[in-house]
């Protein structure tokens, strides 16, 4: 991908917010600040590895706070990319702490920072229980709710993409796989209650 | 449910659906799920692309060593367009303009008079008579004015070329290049009328300065340029090329 171009935090956030250039606009986080964030962690008792993971983490966080609308209009990218990092190595550094006191309990991730950042690890947490829900459908089941949902196809499309008959059965396909999800965690009470918690706490 | 969230019931089923939702928390609780349920669809699809572009922007910075990112400025050049280059020319070019505007407008005559003016030194292989032994010892001793003494009486006219540079030098010493003039061109005419090449390059200079002080610039930039013009000029070397545009653009304004 050649990006010949370093883009504005504008310019990011617009990009993000579109499917087709969301990938470019990620690589932009990347660019400028991947650099700083490794080296708040390096900084910080963090190897090269645990950067790259904890990195990851905070782009998906980021990205999850533009699309829920949790990024405040008006602010920087770069020092709230820097202080989601900085929440999630704290948490990374308190597990590690506790599990050296072995008996403790890990502290919950949702808990350390504030406000919107750690308002949107909550959610993020439900996400992961719903993911796990979601891996468990069939193939065709993933692929057509990925293409309707994320990467915003039309059903005229998606119907192209997996040779359907039709529209309207690549609609009733998409709504079939999605009441399938969602019975999935109503049928697990646990799972449930624990994503309700992650909607509540997203709030 | 599916349907409202996909925009896909009609107005009025949408309006009633509105109403039952907002008695109902028990639907709006399910409604959050299904909301929340293609949330987490939509960011399992982000957390791939996520990896993807982390996977690959690590492995671009392992392949390239210099790699930097924008905090550090290094990592894809930003191609410069033409119009760029040709504001920068534009800026630079704009920049000598006014620098140079501000050296001209500051080099007026009397400034390259002062800068250019060099005391006349007498040649050793001079012969004098006795009136120019006294002139050129009271020359040599920087008594100036008692050179206007030692003449007094004496008609112009009839003094010698040697006297009237001497004298016209004296005048330049004491500030006075109205005086100066008068001597200077006195020598030009008893040049021009015996056809005498002596001095000629001395009365150049000195005439030209004297000009110059006087913002005569016309005739001053005539004998700049006839001086720095002949190589092989004495004086060819003390006026620059930046005086000679400094001359002409006062001769402008």
């Amino acid at each position: 991908m050649n990006v010949r171009k370093f883009w504005t935090d504008e310019e990011i956030l617009e990009e993000l917010s579109q499917e087709k250039q969301k990938r470019a606009a990620i690589r932009q986080l990347y660019i400028g600040y991947y650099q700083s964030l490794q080296g708040y962690i390096l900084d910080n008792q963090g190897s090269e590895a645990e950067a790259a993971e904890t990195i990851q983490k905070s782009m998906l966080v980021f990205l999850n706070m533009v699309e829920t609308g949790k990024f405040s209009k008006g602010s920087a990218v770069g020092p709230v990319l820097e202080r989601v990092n900085r929440n999630l190595w704290a948490g990374t550094l308190a597990d590690r702490k506790s599990e050296k006191r072995s008996a403790d309990p890990g502290p919950d991730m949702t808990q350390s920072g504030n406000g919107d950042v750690a308002r949107s690890l909550a959610e993020i947490k439900g996400y992961q229980l719903i993911n796990a829900l979601y891996e468990k459908l069939g193939n065709k089941c993933k692929k057509i709710l990925m293409l309707y949902h994320f990467e915003s196809l039309s059903l005229k499309e998606i119907a192209v993409e997996m040779d359907y008959g039709s529209e309207l059965l690549v609609r009733e396909d998409i709504d079939r796989c999605m009441i399938k999800l969602t019975a999935q965690l109503s049928e697990n009470k646990h799972a449930c209650n624990l994503v309700r918690k992650a909607i509540d706490d997203g709030k | 449910m599916l349907n409202y969230l996909n925009g896909t019931l009609g107005e009025e089923d949408r309006s009633i659906f509105e109403k039952e939702k907002a008695h109902d928390k028990e639907l709006q609780e399910r409604l959050e799920l299904i909301e929340f349920t293609i949330r987490a669809v939509k960011m399992n699809g982000n957390k791939e692309t996520i990896r993807r572009v982390q996977q690959e922007f690590i492995q671009e910075k392992l392949e390239n060593k210099n790699f930097t990112g924008i905090a550090t400025p290094g990592i894809e050049k930003k191609k410069m367009p033409v119009i760029f280059w040709l504001k920068i020319i534009a800026a630079v070019s704009i920049t000598c303009l006014f620098l140079f505007t501000i050296y001209v407008l500051r080099n007026d005559g009397p400034s390259v008079y002062e800068a250019r003016y060099i005391s006349y030194e007498i040649a050793a292989d001079w012969t004098l008579s006795t009136q120019e032994n006294l002139l050129e010892s009271l020359f040599i001793q920087g008594e100036f004015r008692q050179m206007f003494q030692a003449i007094a009486g004496r008609e112009r006219e009839r003094l010698s070329a040697t006297e009237l540079l001497l004298l016209g030098n004296a005048a330049l010493e004491l500030d006075s290049a109205r005086a100066s003039l008068a001597y200077l061109e006195q020598l030009g005419e008893i040049r021009d009328h015996t056809g005498s090449d002596d001095f000629h390059e001395e009365l150049d200079f000195y005439l030209a300065l004297t000009y110059l002080e006087l913002e005569n610039y016309h005739k001053a930039l005539h004998l700049v340029e006839k001086i720095r013009k002949n190589e092989t000029h004495r004086y060819s070397n003390n006026f620059s090329l930046l005086d000679q545009l400094s001359i002409k653009f006062r001769m402008l304004i």
